[in-house]
């Protein structure tokens, strides 16, 4: 018997039942729980939603846009094809983040309507940076059947359009992709870390040893992670040179998502101070770009 | 031209409902916060401290109400009470609340224990805080 299809998908006859959104959308919020409950859980994350300045909040959205923009091109909640359809799916995954976060730290009583607006939106506006990824990664990995068949459907596609996309730079595996994934994973590691008061404590308490320590067990793991956990999408060892600079690209990403993170919490001050804890936090960054970027992919 | 027709996607009803809502509330917070920096107003803190008696609790007992009016939030509020009660003793005590965002509102309660009968005089001797 014929499955009856809605006036939508006889109309458009590629578009997702509401079902399968629906579905799609349950997964996404699993998803950002499971990457960002911590997040929602830490009053640090609410005292930033006051404390932090509207600049830093307005550069953070549209960067957090960007990274949802970016995972959504190469891993995310759909295998869309033009930058208008990532557009589409990225607000989607920004709405729900944002409404998911607003209703989270309603129920926990971390905003209330007597608050100032400015209260209210800082605090939506920090947790939902969070949740959107995570709501993102989550539908996109959590899913069953439907999207593999995407992935499958994608990698004929990309067969298709091999000679015009593919390449060292912007290809399936090329060097573009494996960045913004090492971003994502970066980000979802170091997000439950960077804004504790931990971070600074340690780093005004470490020597120079503990510093150097720290970047070399950086590099050591991401290696690890990257060419000898056999993880999937573990890399080949091809030569020393490659291995290298595979590492290197891995850890400079950790080091600047951190550097984002400690600039919009104020966690920079002084030169050496700052240097420390960019390296304290960039341990566990440096672990979410390697094992992230295989991981969600 | 046709397999480019096919990988157009068609979104549902739903999906663009939501993805509409998602561009309004995007939009609408990156104008409010275009906005506010535009608008920029870098009053430091600025708290009002108000106090009432609570003559239905035990005890010499106040609410206290800490408004900052300022355009920053404080941090590391501390603010320094005495009490004069009705025999002439004096005592001091310190609230300490950890933030109070800029146009927010905090409430707590003084309790000062004289054994004296009737109510003396609150005074707020000092306030201080930090930057966040």
């Amino acid at each position: 018997m014929a499955k009856e299809q809605s006036f939508w998908q006889r109309r458009y006859p590629g578009s997702e039942t509401v079902g399968l959104t629906l579905r799609e959308y349950g997964r996404g919020l699993i998803g950002g729980f499971i990457f960002s409950l911590p997040l929602l859980y830490t009053m640090e994350m609410w005292w930033s939603g006051f404390v932090v300045k509207p600049a830093y909040l307005l550069a953070a959205v549209i960067a957090n846009c960007l990274l949802l923009m970016g995972y959504n091109r190469f891993a995310g909640m759909r295998d869309s094809y033009s930058w208008l359809d990532i557009a589409k799916d990225s607000v989607e995954e920004f709405f729900l983040g944002a409404v998911t976060a607003f209703l989270i730290l309603l129920m926990l009583g971390r905003i209330h309507f007597q608050m100032s607006l400015d209260e209210i939106l800082g605090k939506v506006i920090v947790e939902t940076l969070a949740v959107a990824i995570g709501f993102s990664v989550g539908t996109s990995q959590l899913g069953g059947e439907e999207k593999e068949e995407g992935k499958q459907d994608q990698a004929k596609q990309g067969e298709k359009g091999k000679d015009e996309s593919d390449g060292y730079f912007h290809g399936e595996g090329g060097l573009v992709k494996e960045i913004v994934l090492a971003i994502c994973g970066s980000f979802l590691f170091a997000a439950s870390i960077a804004p504790t008061e931990e971070i600074l404590l340690v780093a005004v308490s470490i020597q120079p040893l503990h510093a150097l320590a720290l970047v070399t067990a950086s590099l050591v793991l991401s290696s690890v992670v990257l060419y000898f956990s056999n993880f999937k999408g573990s890399l080949e060892i091809r030569s020393a040179y490659k291995m290298a600079f595979e590492v290197g690209v891995n850890y400079c990403v950790a080091l600047v998502v951190s550097l984002g993170f400690l600039w919009f919490f104020d966690r920079l001050h002084g030169i050496q101070t700052s240097v420390f804890t960019l390296v304290v936090l960039a341990f566990p960054a440096s672990i979410g770009a390697s094992a992230g970027r295989m991981l969600i992919r | 031209m046709k397999e480019e027709s096919e990988r157009k996607i068609h979104f549902n009803g739903l999906q663009l409902i939501v993805a509409f809502l998602g561009a309004v509330l995007l939009f609408s917070l990156i104008a409010y916060l275009v906005y506010q920096i535009a608008t920029g107003n870098w009053r430091p803190p600025e708290l009002r401290i108000t106090y009432s008696h609570e003559p239905q609790l035990p005890n010499n007992s106040f609410k206290v109400v800490v408004e900052n009016v300022g355009a920053k939030t404080a941090r590391s509020v501390n603010i320094m009470f005495g009490y004069v009660s009705p025999d002439g003793k004096t005592q001091t005590t310190t609230m300490v609340i950890d933030y109070i965002p800029a146009r927010s509102t905090e409430e707590g309660w003084v309790v000062f224990y004289t054994g004296s009968v009737g109510v003396g005089e609150l005074k707020v001797l000092s306030a201080n805080f930090l930057k966040p």
